[in-house]
């Protein structure tokens, strides 16, 4: 949308799912469609007849649950942790006066091919940080990170080409990532040429990726100041699969986009994930894109996991008290849905000091008495080995939670 | 075309409101043609993509627009004087007294060397000749409301010395403090955690209830609009394509707010997608 240039008729028509011939005309005016609700539009019939089938979409479509058994393993992290700063004495003092920041405490993950792993948590939960050592940008202070087979457990200069070429990421923001005095072509081309491609054969990958991320080889050209931030973080997008990796790991792609660019961006990632089965892990702090997204989903808090599963079981009971508080947290466009309020007081204690037994404990409105202070919560295994909740309170009781969200 | 409702003794009326920039290519129309009408005590949300005009909106019912803004045409009454009009010196009788604006980023809006409560204080002391005395007590009075815990530290304290959602209550509680006739909320709260987010929008709940304020609530959030406001217009490409009470609009029917929908939680890969940003 240009506003030097709008086009003829209703203003939204080129993007429109409905448009007809006369929208093209002249620009509708305001017609009521219900009682004292206005609307700008030709095709009211048409839209009114559209169900929303907000229910649907939870379903089986995602889930191809036959499948899950047979998908072999592409990241697999265990223990990670990443403290920050120096240790308060010597090698081994690494008693109870450790004044280092834990960014990641002790985190175990396991990531199928093809599938989508989401990592979400305030601010300051270690969720980054997390990434940064997957993709060989920090070292890790102590654990194991496997790709496929491979540990790679090491920094980022110490890792061989094709680990490299295996591991993408894409960042928050897509302006600080690109390199400003390459042309788009010139910045894709790279990795795909450091595979060992010809010049030809490159660019013609370029052309194919650049239309996979619906940019079109105009854009071959320009330089990063020239396109619009959502156009760069196609761009970042398109680079990321330019070396075919197994794995992208995705650190907040959307959050500083429009709401409308976000779920353009979406979609695409999703396209793109079907055709190539690569695998995702995604991060944010907005509950509604990953659990929209992820296939697994893992909450993270002060560094360690409140709760990790498959995203249905996630979403219901039963819930760790943090999950239950983030879902609570969620605005929700729909009037017919009850939604649970339980407000978190305080804010994230700081990881260079975090409170001893269950990190939640100074914040948790379900919190059971002093063995939440004095104990590490047990890892607590719903049905299927898959669903894992870190908390005192047993599941069969978090299980009688009721639902966060309910029509 | 004037066809959106309109109520009488509006706080706000627009009336066929347009604003254009004058650029290096010729003039720009950001705002073409907006009519609308907000009654006491209700929120307006306001919801659209960037680039719709949702915020040039709000800056020229502030009187904000940059050096090569106008109001081209129309008319922007507060409370039924016309003050689209006015120069500079006119509003400043108004500005943060009936009429206030919130911002996105609350680092930006407070200044970092000035203390928070002179910096709240300074409202009533200019506009309602309060002693600094008073000014404290009612500064510290209006931080209580926003459920700041220890506002008597919190007043002699520096922005930076105060975590993002602290900082933006500040100014919540700065732009409240004067009971303004009209307030306008430019997406308060999309910089924050989703736990940050859900308290400041319960405060904001509970004090237009305690106030009785008037609000416009701007916004790129569907979900959010419909926490907080009555009514809720959809902007697209400078003018209102769809209006409503909140609980119609946010079964949106126009198929611009459907391309908002990526924030929904669970929301279905529907065939209608909204094509990208070209």
């Amino acid at each position: 949308m240009e506003l030097g240039n709008l086009p003829e008729g209703c203003k939204f028509n080129p993007r429109c799912p409905y448009k007809q011939e006369g929208c093209t005309g002249t620009e509708p005016d305001f017609s009521e469609v219900t009682e004292d609700h206005y609307a700008r539009c030709y095709e009211t019939e048409q839209v009114l007849s559209q169900e929303y089938d907000r229910e649907s979409a939870s379903s089986e479509d995602f889930y191809e649950k036959d499948e899950e058994a047979e998908r072999k393993t592409i990241l697999q992290a265990e223990n990670v942790k990443k403290y920050f700063g120096e240790s308060g004495g010597g090698l081994f003092d690494l008693g109870e006066e450790d004044e280092r920041v834990r960014a990641v405490d002790g985190v175990d993950l396991k990531l199928n091919e093809g599938n989508t792993l989401g990592v979400v948590g305030e601010s300051g939960c270690g969720k980054s940080t997390l990434a940064r050592t997957i993709i060989g940008l920090e070292d890790i202070t102590d654990g194991q990170i496997k790709l496929e087979d491979k540990d790679i457990s090491v920094p980022i200069e110490g890792r061989d080409r094709e680990t490299l070429q295996q591991i993408r990421i894409v960042f928050q923001d897509p302006r600080a990532t690109l390199n400003p005095k390459r042309t788009i072509k010139q910045t894709i081309m790279r990795p795909i040429r450091l595979a060992g491609a010809t010049h030809e054969e490159a660019r013609d990958k370029t052309r194919e990726l650049l239309e996979a991320v619906d940019l079109g080889s105009g854009y071959m050209d320009r330089h990063p100041d020239q396109l619009s931030g959502g156009q760069k973080q196609r761009v970042a997008i398109a680079r990321a699969f330019a070396s075919q990796p197994e794995l992208i790991l995705s650190d907040e792609p959307t959050s500083s986009l429009d709401v409308s660019i976000q779920s353009s961006i979406i979609n695409l990632l999703l396209d793109l994930q079907d055709d190539l089965d690569t695998s995702f892990l995604y991060i944010s702090h907005n509950l509604a894109v990953v659990s929209y997204i992820s296939d697994y989903m893992a909450v993270m808090y002060l560094g360690r996991l409140a709760e990790v599963g498959p995203t249905e079981d996630i979403l219901k009971p039963p819930y760790h008290p943090y999950t239950e508080a983030l879902l609570s947290s969620v605005s929700v466009p729909d009037p017919d849905v009850d939604q649970k309020r339980i407000r978190l007081s305080g804010s994230v204690p700081s990881a260079r000091n975090v409170p001893s037994g269950c990190r939640f404990h100074t914040r948790c409105p379900r919190k059971v008495g002093e063995i939440c202070e004095n104990e590490k919560p047990p890892r607590r295994v719903d049905e299927e080995e898959e669903h894992v909740i870190h908390c005192h309170i047993p599941l069969e009781e978090l299980r009688e939670v009721e639902p966060v969200l309910q029509k | 075309m004037s066809d959106i409702r309109s109520v009488p003794n509006s706080i706000l009326e627009l009336k066929d409101l347009v604003v254009k920039y004058s650029t290096r290519s010729g003039d720009l129309t950001a705002v073409r043609g907006v009519n609308l009408s907000v009654a006491k005590g209700e929120t307006q949300g306001i919801v659209g993509e960037s680039g719709c005009g949702k915020s040039t909106l709000a800056f020229a019912i502030m009187g904000y627009l940059d050096r090569n803004g106008r109001i081209d045409s129309g008319q922007i009454l507060l409370d039924g004087e016309d003050i689209s009009d006015k120069p500079e010196s006119w509003m400043r009788n108004i500005w943060g007294n009936e009429l206030n604006i919130v911002y996105q980023d609350p680092s930006a809006a407070l200044n970092p060397s000035i203390k928070i409560g002179k910096q709240i204080g300074e409202v009533l002391e200019t506009h309602e000749g309060l002693s600094e005395k008073q000014a404290r007590e009612n500064t510290i009075d209006m931080l209580r409301e926003l459920q700041i815990s220890d506002p008597e530290i919190v007043v002699d304290s520096y922005p930076h010395e105060l975590s993002g959602g602290m900082r933006q209550r500040v100014c919540l509680a700065m732009a409240l403090v004067s009971h303004p006739k009209l307030l306008i909320m430019d997406e308060p709260t999309t910089n924050l955690d989703v736990t940050v987010e859900a308290k400041i929008l319960d405060i904001i709940k509970d004090l237009k209830e305690e106030f009785d304020t008037t609000i416009i609530y701007i916004t790129h959030d569907l979900g959010v609009v419909y926490e907080v406001s009555d009514r809720s217009g959809v902007m697209y490409a400078g003018k209102f394509v769809e209006e409503g009470p909140t609980d119609e609009s946010t079964s949106p029917f126009t198929p611009i707010p459907v391309g908002c929908c990526g924030r929904y939680r669970r929301c279905p890969r529907r065939p209608g997608r909204v094509s990208s940003d070209r």
